[in-house]
């Protein structure tokens, strides 16, 4: 194995665990709404919400960095230069993120001054960890980038994947810029905010995926070159032709012109278009392989992949995406419904697939089997659902009567909140976190133990029947 | 637009999508297994999908445009699964077969 | 068939990118222009020294605010070097106490706690938290409520003492006061009217 390809493991080790610190702060975020007074001036809902989206993003780009360091070798047939540095930029990405949550969860704010930003938060949604280690984050991201196109140039060989992972990477680092301001006008502030999170996780990183989905289907199904590229291709022009000005959909009511609600609109309106595409390929695959593969949990994690992104980005962001209707959802609990299910389907179930393939490999497995990645699968899936569908309720509650009926002042605010329906949706989605919270418990047994529960059976079966193994 | 009026065209937005997907999967699998049932399905779950951009255009408190965006878009769902399909086949066939 | 050639594609994917991007840019200028400070959408700083309202514009077909009659803040009006400062620490402070995590801001940020795009408008102020601090002005019970939420709760659900100085809390009024005359395209919808179900 590549010490490029261990490197990723260790990215998917800690890409792993920090979806478990997602999970705990999800379950501690969706308490407070059913406990009042949960932890007040402890750790109130603000820090535990914030930890559970930040973990989210980095455990997500931990799941990317680790994909591109597992098969860059294997595209490019050598070991990834300047290996070593990548290797201390790992330690030191672990040790930044393991201060920044401590200090968010035992310092948590301080005076309104650059200094705090500088040290303790910045305070702007996903990006609240201060300055110095969001200057942390831009050297990992430099390193990474030197790593894979100086592996690339070395090799002369510069295939049609690499070319756009290597083109992407220029603007999913150079929008990462946008962390380090502090501008007064709310206006301003978050038309560049959501360059950075809008071209992010609609537009770059869906290239970033892309470009990984490319090098595992090379991997699970022996897909040729020539068609996921081709098919790279397509979903680049789709994906960015119609995500692009799709950023146009967080540009209603922030104070910008008004022509952004006939863009916005319009572009959103057409994101589900080349989603449907991606399922028709999905079915295909599936169809023509039957599902035989050597890798069922990765197989099937994809198809997740193709179908979660369709129903949670697709349906659901259609759903409340036009702005007559948009006007009553926006900041509701419907946002974070669809937001839950289109990361989850988006970015979530690709990684996983990833880190399948790559420990059949690095555990020399033939066949990657068993049941508890089938009940991991299952348990994550409808633990998610699940909670997609409460929040669903509760949003559509909120909308109802703190917006469309009650005129969205604190009054209509507290009594949406205390709508049957609000609560009940609220409940739900606390008790399918826990359904999802098992699956990744299952996963992570799955995760350690794939390959040496069959050996650990093998010697099992042998001590019991008194020969060697 | 009444609170009722809001939930309804929510709800119908996000089953024209869905419809759209289950119009994609049906006809995938009818294509995979030759199964004119399947294909047969995939149609009518396009026709439940139009029949919602009908009942969008016609009693939604939508403005006319977003109306018209509906009803194109709904025009242009139904080539997606096919010609996706044939696309995919094609490109799946041996180079040499290409002229 | 050139639609199988990976070059089509790349073609296709490079050039609509690249026209997307165009347009974005120059979107961008004319959306900086709008939304800058004094710029059509969003007022200068100086509109924390005015009466800010929010009414129905028939022609507009939308809620649009409404900038009045002098109202200064604290009984002193600022001139626009002391605005800009005032509402500078506001938003610092903002950023500071991390309050986009448990509130929204144009309906951006999180959903545990009300939207503030137009909370200085909020009719709660004068029914609920000027009784309650024995303040005169809404401004000094904004303030009051800031510096000890726990001394005025109006529901179960409280907001944390986030160890707020006198003049932190002031700087945020003024920035909450500043945000509600921004041109939202009318977000949120029919602020402080409750419409029925028909």
């Amino acid at each position: 194995m590549f010490r490029s390809q261990q490197l990723a493991l260790k990215y998917f080790a800690a890409a792993v665990t920090l979806f478990g610190i997602m999970v705990i702060a999800g379950l501690l975020s969706a308490t407070y709404y059913l406990q009042d007074g949960f932890l007040l001036n402890k750790l109130d809902f603000s820090v535990a919400k914030m930890l559970h989206i930040d973990t989210m993003i980095i455990w997500l780009l931990m799941g990317f960095i680790g994909a591109v360091y597992w098969f860059l070798p294997i595209e490019l047939e050598r070991e990834t230069e300047g290996i070593k540095l990548a290797e201390l930029m790992f330690w030191i990405f672990c040790v930044a993120v393991a201060v920044v949550a401590a200090v968010f969860i035992f310092v948590q704010y301080g005076p309104a001054t650059q200094t705090t930003l500088w040290l303790i938060n910045q305070g702007r949604k996903y990006v609240e960890a201060p300055r110095w280690a969001a200057i942390g984050v831009v050297l990992v991201v430099l390193v990474f980038m030197y790593n894979v196109v100086v592996t690339a140039v070395k090799a002369k060989r510069i295939t049609g994947i690499m070319a756009v992972l290597m083109v992407d990477l220029v603007p999913l680092f150079a929008l990462y810029l946008i962390a380090f301001p502090a501008i007064t006008n709310m206006s301003e502030d978050l038309y560049w905010w959501w360059w950075l999170v809008h071209l992010w996780v609609e537009a770059t990183w869906e290239i970033l995926i892309g470009c990984i989905m490319a090098l595992a289907l090379m991997q699970l199904l022996g897909t040729s070159r020539r068609i996921v590229e081709t098919w790279l291709y397509i979903e680049v022009a789709l994906v960015l032709g119609t995500g692009i000005l799709g950023l146009g959909h967080h540009y209603f009511w922030i104070g910008t012109p008004s022509y952004w609600l006939a863009i916005g609109g319009f572009f959103s309106a057409l994101e589900p278009l080349p989603l449907l595409g991606m399922v028709v390929h999905a079915v295909y695959d599936a169809g023509t392989h039957r599902m035989k593969t050597t890798n069922k949990p990765a197989f099937y994690w994809m198809m997740a992949e193709a179908f979660g992104n369709f129903l949670g980005a697709g349906v659901f962001g259609f759903m409340m995406t036009l702005p007559q209707i948009n006007l009553f959802t926006h900041g509701t609990q419907w946002t974070v419904s669809h937001g839950h299910f289109a990361f989850w389907g988006a970015y979530a179930c690709g990684v996983l697939a990833v880190i399948y393939l790559a420990l059949q490999k690095s555990r020399n497995l033939l066949q990657v089997q068993g049941t508890a990645w089938k009940w991991s699968f299952a348990l994550l899936n409808i633990g998610m659902v699940g909670m997609v569908g409460a929040l669903l309720v509760s949003g559509i509650a909120q909308a109802f009567y703190e917006r469309a009926m009650g005129g969205s002042t604190l009054q209509a605010f507290m009594e949406a909140q205390r709508n049957p329906w609000f609560v009940q949706g609220m409940v739900m989605r606390l008790v399918f976190g826990f359904v999802f919270a098992a699956g990744y418990a299952v996963l992570v047994y799955d995760l350690l133990t794939l390959g040496k529960r069959r050996l650990a059976e093998k010697a099992l079966g042998a001590r019991v029947m008194g020969g060697p193994a | 637009m009444t609170p009722s009026e809001l939930l309804a065209t929510s709800l119908l937005l996000g089953l024209f999508v869905l419809l759209a997907g289950c119009y994609g999967v049906l006809y995938c699998l009818g294509r995979l297994g030759h199964s004119v049932t399947m294909l047969r399905s995939s149609y009518i779950a396009y026709c439940l999908q139009a029949l919602a951009a009908v009942v969008i255009a016609a009693s939604t408190p939508l403005e006319l445009w977003w109306k018209i965006l509906v009803v194109a878009s709904c025009v242009v769902y139904l080539p997606i699964p096919p010609v996706t399909w044939r696309y995919l086949e094609s490109l799946h066939e041996p180079k040499e077969q290409h002229s | 068939m050139y639609a199988a050639d990976p070059a089509f594609w790349r073609a296709g994917a490079i050039s609509s990118t690249a026209v997307m991007l165009v347009v974005l840019g120059l979107l961008t200028v004319d959306s900086l222009a709008t939304i800058r400070a004094g710029g059509t959408n969003v007022p200068a700083y100086t509109v924390i020294n005015q009466q800010i309202g929010y009414e129905f514009d028939a022609e507009a077909h939308r809620y649009r605010p409404v900038i009045g009659a002098e109202q200064p803040l604290f009984g002193r009006a600022v001139n626009a070097e002391e605005a800009e400062a005032l509402i500078r620490k506001g938003k610092l402070l903002i950023q500071s106490r991390n309050c986009i995590n448990c509130h929204t801001f144009f309906g951006n940020g999180a959903y545990y706690a009300p939207d503030l795009t137009k909370a200085w408008l909020d009719p709660a102020w004068q029914q609920m938290w000027i009784p309650m601090t024995q303040a005169t002005t809404r401004e000094e019970a904004i303030v009051a409520f800031l510096m000890h939420p726990e001394k005025y709760p109006t529901w179960s659900r409280q907001m944390p003492n986030l160890n707020l100085t006198e003049e932190e809390a002031k700087a945020l009024v003024a920035y909450l006061k500043w945000m509600s005359a921004v041109e939202t395209n009318g977000f949120p919808i029919h602020f402080g009217h409750i419409q029925t179900n028909r």
